[in-house]
């Protein structure tokens, strides 16, 4: 019998806070980025991906900055472990925004716990306790 | 169809060790950039900076009399 292994989706706020050698939390932060490569059920949503590139930019990281970033992102975090903005995301991420997500600065993380909800993961890797409003379960 | 930087490698599994170096390689690239970082940083950026110019790129492509295919009407 195959047991359904429950999924994880990352947050931005992790990959921001690995980088953030000034962050506390950037050691743990790290372990969870490093895991994303090595296991099977940790996934990053386009949003999260999208928000970060947006932080780099609005931090200022030029373009030649960004491409040193993204090219060993891009082999930290693989292709197969991203999910993808879908219409059927995007559904969710209106529904969300219609009943829960009230607060300020919430389109992302709206997009990011649709995303985790319509591909069915249980809990999100952040400290963001409002993602539990959105019905992912943060953990850290 | 996969795409081509799938094809050519990207899934090549890095080890723990390799993938911590290059976490902390970009930790140094990026400095003290996120220093200041604050919740909400990205979003702002996108309608402070982004929203704003795709406006006024709609009203100049409206202004100047663009082809069919690309006036706002």
């Amino acid at each position: 019998m195959v047991v359904p292994v429950p999924l994880q989706i990352v947050d931005t706020v992790v990959l921001i806070a690995a980088l953030n050698r000034n962050d506390a939390l950037y050691k743990r932060a790290t372990e969870h980025v490093v895991n994303i490569g090595l296991r099977r059920d940790i996934f990053v949503p386009s949003a999260t991906l999208l928000e970060l590139d947006l932080e780099l930019k609005a931090h200022g990281r030029n373009l030649e900055a960004r491409l040193e970033d993204h090219s060993r992102l891009q082999r930290l975090i693989p292709g197969s472990r991203v999910l993808p903005i879908t219409p059927g995301v995007l559904t969710r991420a209106t529904e969300l925004s219609m009943t829960a997500a009230t607060w300020r600065a919430s389109y992302f993380d709206t997009l990011i716990a649709a995303t985790g909800l319509e591909f069915g993961a249980d809990s999100a890797i952040t400290t963001d306790r409002k993602f539990a409003k959105l019905g992912i379960e943060p953990v850290f | 169809m996969e795409p081509k930087a799938q094809k050519e490698g990207e899934e090549k599994p890095l080890t723990r060790a390799e993938a911590e170096k290059l976490v902390s390689e970009m930790r140094d690239l990026i400095g003290d950039a996120f220093k200041n970082h604050r919740d909400g940083d990205a979003e702002e950026y996108l309608f402070r900076e982004i929203v704003p110019m795709g406006k006024k790129g709609a009203r100049l492509r409206r202004g100047g009399g663009g082809s069919r295919a690309t006036t706002n009407r």
